[in-house]
């Protein structure tokens, strides 16, 4: 191609007319040949290759031009060359040509002669058309002049050849008035043949076309040309196109005497180019103005047509990419890519099978008038001519650039994600899903996570299950087919490091499968969990920590929502209630505690809500028969709400009576110390009144009150002895004693005061009772004091009852009077010293004996209903028991 | 003429019981304290019987009471005593051979006294 345009730019002016010449010659649709000056053919186009019937021109060439002529036509032919190197020229010679099979070819014959720059013959240029048609149209019309004399000589003979003709034809007269016509004609103007003569066009036809017939006519017949005119036709009152062919008629002496025309309808004709005008049209619109570039070439890439678009895409204009190589503006490798395509391309169509419509797609890289370059992705099939062979190449040029611009960003992507999941923990690998599941692709992290290298994965494929610790081996072979049924799986396994410890995976595998839903593989994401794992195991240890803790803390531990609901309590808590902690939850405090249906007043839950602070509170709940210290904490949200609280229980009953005892016994020491500093004055009062008794006294007033102070004084005496011996427990003295007899020594020393005083008292005695273990003599002072304050309680005398009795590890003794009872407050009081009912009592009897038996690990409790009487228990521990403490 | 010795280190306490010994026929020897008390027990002053006074200041009751054992001196005593706590001694005057019998409690009744002495010194039994 390259050397193609040197010879073209380096050819002289003449030579490049010639050529033009040439192929203006090629092109023509009338035979030409060109003979030398002997008559010899040295150049024939193709029109006269086809019209001779060779098979090339080169088959034509060398032969003299008359020996073509019919035989018969040669004196005539010869004749006519003469008049050629007379006058340079001949004119519509009517002659016969033989063509190569023999036939006959009626022909009209043009010639002119050549001259050399000398005025020499250099030869001649002979142009032969082809008049088969035109004979035809004139049945035997070999001789024209005979015909048209025929013509207007016989004007039925006339009408016979033109009714015959499918074709319309006329004849008019030389002012376009109608002379004749055809059957064909006449039927189209719904008339008879024999009517059209004397009418003209104005009759038939709306003004404008009529009056355009008639200038057609007249022109023609001044001209004295044939013309072939394209125009309109009315019929059946439908507008048509019609191709008329009109020739001027000329009479003997050769003057026009009139016109005749032959037409034929062409409306379906035209309407086809019209449509495929149409189409063109709106290609070359949608092909201007698309930006894809739609571009022809010849089959030697050289552009015939280029979209206007390609202005945008390469900066060159259309008319500049047409007069440029293919080099100019595509990358050198891509012209190579281009050329072996079509190459290739090329080679197809020698196959059998090719198909003519298929296309192929380049990615080709263009290069732009500003020097820089672009991909672009260019699809290309051939055009064909009518035998279905490639003429040129019709192709479609997409700008690539923004598609290769967003996969350079996704490959980027890629190496990002890439690198993104070689720096972190997640392992990407695919397995076979059979046999031992092995490994076939794997990431290079799993260097990192692991400590071995992919390949070992991939060329031992048993080398993921037998690293899978020993323990989790047989249920995850016995649970991977399950991959099967669900496409996907978690697992969390242990895996051994290189390092030899076992890791925490997290396995999570997705079944991969064919388009047709064949299992291929799996793929799965391999996560290092260890440290998850391990956090896990602490909370978990933390939690059940916690649990412990909290189960193990001996006070009752109990969470309660706003609404005093029980939502967790810990062992000692349901222990204490003899529950189980499942069934405590959801119940109230109050419910279980205090037996009743609403909230205590003083309900520290409440002022926790309300305060939002840690509060306690202690008291004697009389429904569970224990004191309670609750220690009240909030439990906030997150918007600083109480929503729970934490209640710490604990049952102080002991401690309550621990602290009693030793605020007696602080008590005691005080009056030990005091009693000392008192007696001695005490003494001094004493002495002094017996010494002043001892004189010779004669006022008995004066005696009688020396006597009194004297008596109080001992009385001082006596209480500020039983103050301190209450206080005092012995502890030498401790044997096993009799409860029975004990009590009997101290009810046989009283019994006949109590007698006197109307107390009748009533023994019932367990038989055999358990020894105990006391002091015998504080014991009988116990027994002493309350039957004093039984007798005491009944001013006007009555019973008691003295019960003795065994409960469980203790022994009992029940004091039961029929007195006049105590108020349930001062039940709760009788216990403290110096409280007292009585008016001559010191309010320390109760109290010792409290002190006493509390001192021998028991119990002593007082019931009593006013003006029915009170009992006083003792519970006193049998000797096994004290033994074991 | 039996002669008692009275110790205590209350000076009017020592006084009535000097005063009422005297009356009812005894020698009254007083010591205010505990180490008077043994000064003179340990003198050549015949002493027949003693009342002493357990909680003294400087030497009690008890060490007087040890102190006589030691200088061997076989003196009946009667333990005076303000204080019940005297019952902490009980076993420390088991050990020195006396007992709760042994025992008078202030503010004494003078005639109780007199008995538990007359007892003592085997002069009358009642």
């Amino acid at each position: 191609m390259e050397k193609a345009k040197e010879t073209e730019e380096t050819k002289p002016r003449e030579q490049k007319f010639a050529a033009a010449a040439d192929v203006m010659i090629e092109a023509m649709v009338d035979a030409v040949a060109v003979c030398d000056f002997e008559g010899r053919i040295i150049q024939a186009n193709k029109a006269w290759v086809e019209l001779l019937g060779f098979k090339s021109a080169d088959e034509a060439i060398g032969i003299k031009w008359i020996d073509y002529v019919a035989k018969r036509e040669v004196p005539k032919s010869l004749e006519s060359f003469k008049e050629i190197l007379e006058k340079g020229i001949l004119k519509n010679l009517e002659s016969v040509i033989v063509r190569l099979d023999g036939s006959e070819v009626p022909v009209l014959l043009n010639a002119i002669l050549l001259k050399g720059p000398s005025g020499e013959i250099a030869g001649s240029i002979a142009v032969i058309r082809d008049i088969t048609e035109l004979k035809k149209a004139y049945v035997d019309i070999s001789e024209r002049k005979k015909a048209e004399e025929a013509l207007r000589a016989s004007e039925i003979r006339n009408r016979t050849l033109l009714e015959n003709l499918p074709q319309k034809i006329f004849l008019k007269d030389r002012n376009s008035v109608y002379i004749s016509c055809n059957e064909n004609y006449a039927r189209d103007l719904k008339i008879k043949p024999e009517e059209i003569a004397g009418k003209t066009d104005f009759e038939f036809y709306p003004k404008e076309l009529a009056e355009k017939y008639r200038a057609d006519d007249k022109r023609i017949m001044e001209s004295e040309e044939i013309e072939d005119i394209e125009e309109k036709y009315i019929q059946d009152g439908k507008e048509r196109f019609v191709y008329t062919v009109k020739a001027p008629v000329r009479n003997e002496q050769g003057d026009v005497t009139g016109i005749l025309g032959i037409f034929w309808n062409i409306t379906e004709r035209k309407r086809i180019e019209e449509a495929l005008r149409e189409s063109e049209n709106r290609y070359r619109l949608l092909a201007d103005n698309v930006t894809d570039v739609i571009f022809i070439t010849d089959l030697n890439l050289r552009f015939t047509y280029v979209s206007p678009s390609v202005i945008s895409m390469l900066g060159y204009s259309a008319e500049e990419v047409v007069l440029k190589r293919l080099e100019e503006f595509l990358a050198p490798s891509s012209v190579e890519v281009a050329k072996k395509a079509l190459g290739e391309e090329m080679g197809i169509e020698n196959n059998q099978g090719k198909g003519f419509f298929r296309s192929r797609v380049l990615e080709l890289e263009i290069i732009s008038k500003d020097g820089s370059s672009k991909w672009a992705e260019v699809k290309t099939t051939f055009l064909r001519d009518s035998n279905e062979r490639p003429t040129s190449i019709l192709g479609i040029c997409r700008d690539l650039t923004e598609r290769m611009e967003a996969e350079a960003a996704l490959i980027q992507t890629n190496e990002r994600l890439q690198y993104l999941l070689s720096s972190t923990s997640a392992v990407i690998y695919t397995s076979k899903i059979s046999g031992d599941y092995g490994v076939t692709y794997i990431t290079g992290n799993v260097r990192q996570i692991t400590g071995y290298e992919p390949r070992e994965f991939t060329e031992n494929s048993s080398f993921w299950i037998e690293h899978v610790h020993p323990e989790d081996r047989p249920w995850i072979l016995e649970e991977l087919p399950r991959i099967f049924e669900q496409g996907s799986h978690i697992y969390e396994y242990r895996f051994l490091h290189k390092n030899g410890t076992y890791r925490w995976m997290r396995d999570e595998m997705r079944l991969e499968r064919d388009r047709e839903g064949k299992p291929l593989e799996t793929a799965g994401i391999w996560i290092d969990i260890t440290e998850r794992k391990l956090t896990e195991e602490k909370i978990r240890h933390a939690a059940e920590e916690w649990r412990t803790t909290f189960d193990s803390i001996t006070d009752m531990v109990s969470i309660h929502d706003r609404n005093f609901k029980i939502i967790r309590v810990n062992k000692a808590y349901a222990n204490f209630l003899k529950k189980r902690p499942q069934e405590v939850i959801g119940m109230t405090c109050y419910e279980l505690f205090h037996g009743s249906k609403e909230h205590h007043p003083y309900c520290p839950h409440i002022q926790t809500i309300q305060t939002k602070k840690p509060t306690t509170a202690e008291f004697f709940d009389s429904y569970i028969g224990v004191y309670l210290e609750v220690f009240c904490s909030p439990i906030f949200d997150e918007k600083g709400e109480v929503i729970a609280t934490v209640h710490i229980a604990r049952d102080i009953t002991l401690r309550k009576g621990m602290e009693k005892t030793q605020r007696l016994t602080q008590l005691g020491k005080l009056v030990a110390d005091m009693a000392h500093e008192v007696n001695n004055p005490l003494m001094v009062i004493s002495g002094r009144a017996q010494l002043s008794l001892m004189e010779q006294i004669q006022n008995e007033v004066i005696k009688n009150n020396l006597k009194i102070i004297f008596e109080e004084c001992q009385r001082a005496r006596d209480i500020i002895q039983r103050l301190l011996s209450f206080s005092r427990p012995s502890k030498g003295e401790l044997k096993e004693i009799n409860i029975n007899r004990s009590i009997e020594t101290v009810v046989g020393v009283v019994e006949h005061q109590f007698k006197l005083a109307g107390t009748e008292i009533k023994r019932n005695y367990i038989e055999k009772p358990l020894p105990i273990i006391a002091d015998e003599k504080q014991i009988q002072e116990v027994v002493m004091n309350l039957l004093n304050n039984a007798k005491d309680a009944m001013s006007k005398g009555g019973v008691i009852e003295i019960v003795t009795s065994s409960e469980k590890d203790f022994l009992r003794i029940d004091f039961k009077d029929t007195g006049s009872g105590i108020s349930e407050e001062d039940t709760k009081r009788m216990f403290e010293p110096f409280f007292t009912t009585k008016k001559e009592g010191t309010g320390l009897g109760l109290s010792l004996c409290y002190g006493i038996v509390k001192a021998h690990g028991g119990d002593i409790k007082i019931e009593s209903k006013l003006g029915k009487g009170t009992t006083v228990t003792v519970l006193l521990p049998v000797k096994e028991v004290l033994g074991n403490a | 003429m039996h002669r008692i010795l009275v110790a205590d280190d209350e000076p009017e306490i020592l006084k009535i019981l000097e005063e009422f010994l005297n009356k009812m026929g005894f020698d009254v020897v007083t010591a205010l304290g505990g180490e008077k008390a043994i000064e003179i027990l340990k003198s050549d002053i015949k002493i027949d019987l003693a009342v002493l006074d357990m909680k003294m200041p400087y030497i009690k009751g008890m060490d007087v009471l040890r102190e006589m054992k030691k200088i061997n001196k076989e003196i009946p005593i009667i333990i005076l005593t303000g204080s019940i706590e005297i019952k902490k001694y009980l076993d420390s005057l088991r050990e020195l051979e006396y007992t709760e019998n042994d025992v008078c409690y202030k503010p004494v009744d003078l005639y109780e006294l007199l008995s538990m002495v007359k007892k003592k010194l085997g002069l009358e039994t009642n």
